[in-house]
């Protein structure tokens, strides 16, 4: 039986959590989304899925564990170090946005503040990384 | 909110490369194409050409049916500055190892040549253009930056 594909969120803020698991079912058809509060229940998560997540939706600014900490233990992983990673953040500080490239992000999406907001940026990230890229676990 | 997308096409010159750049004028979208098949043709453009030409690229997208993308990724990678633009490889068909191969180099993402740029387009531009921050890249960091630490006497272009 074909795995479904997985989409990964990883943010400490219930209510942005909320907020991007609703925008998500507005656009997606077979796709799971894994819901994660920190970077360690990611890390957890990540070892009981059956494949690599589509994409990973990743905060930057966690309690215990930030996003660039995440970020550098998958990368520095074998099993994970393929998988894309974007950052999606409130932080619009250009030293923020160099050191998630220079770290391996993907890319580096700034996190919106109304719903409508995240309903519009969810679309355009699901029309580019399940639509146009191809991605190691999302075609195989 | 983001800085300007600013794409340097790397590859050679084709009909495809050609209607991918006719796609990009037709969207708005700031591009330079580099020829990138003679070797050491980009370690001339980011240490001499870009100054040159006061194009910055903040994406690249390299055709892989056209040009070998691991001397490009490893030169970009390697480098302190350079490191940050994400590259996108892009190529014919949807092979698993060619996908495999394009995030093992440390590209973006990798886009299988669509039917048609254009109908590709709009997405593109709704989340490179609209979406996507981009990273700072200044020229007078990059020409200042020795971008072959390990290998201090290399020759320079």
């Amino acid at each position: 039986m074909k795995n479904r594909p997985i989409i990964a969120v990883v943010d400490d803020d219930e209510d942005d959590l909320f907020l991007i698991q609703e925008a998500f079912k507005a656009c997606l058809k077979e796709e799971k989304v894994i819901l994660a509060n920190s970077g360690q229940d990611l890390l957890a998560r990540l070892e009981t899925l059956p494949i690599l997540p589509s994409f990973l939706l990743l905060d930057l600014n966690m309690p215990l564990m930030s996003g660039f900490e995440v970020l550098g233990k998958l990368r520095a992983d074998s099993r994970y170090n393929l998988m894309p990673v974007l950052i999606f953040s409130t932080s619009s500080a250009q030293p923020d946005i160099d050191r998630a490239y220079e770290l391996g992000a993907n890319s580096y999406v700034k996190k919106p503040v109304s719903f409508h907001e995240y309903q519009s940026v969810v679309e355009d990230l699901c029309n580019f990384w399940l639509n146009i890229a191809s991605t190691p676990s999302s075609r195989i | 909110m983001t800085g300007p997308l600013a794409v340097l096409l790397v590859g050679t010159p084709n009909p495809e490369l050609q209607a991918l750049g006719k796609s990009f004028r037709k969207f708005g979208v700031s591009h330079r194409h580099l020829s990138a098949g003679e070797d050491g043709a980009m370690d001339a453009y980011f240490q001499k050409g870009l100054a040159d030409a006061l194009f910055v690229p903040t994406l690249i997208m390299l055709d892989m049916d056209t040009c070998d993308p691991e001397p490009v990724l490893s030169l970009l990678k390697h480098h302190s500055v350079l490191r940050r633009i994400p590259v996108i490889i892009y190529g014919q068909g949807n092979d698993p190892e060619r996908v495999h191969l394009a995030y093992r180099l440390g590209a973006t993402c990798y886009l299988p040549k669509p039917e048609s740029w254009d109908t590709s387009m709009p997405h593109f531009c709704s989340y490179w253009k609209k979406r996507v921050a981009l990273p700072a890249i200044k020229v007078e960091d990059i020409l200042a930056t020795n971008p072959y630490p390990n290998q201090s006497n290399r020759k320079r272009h």
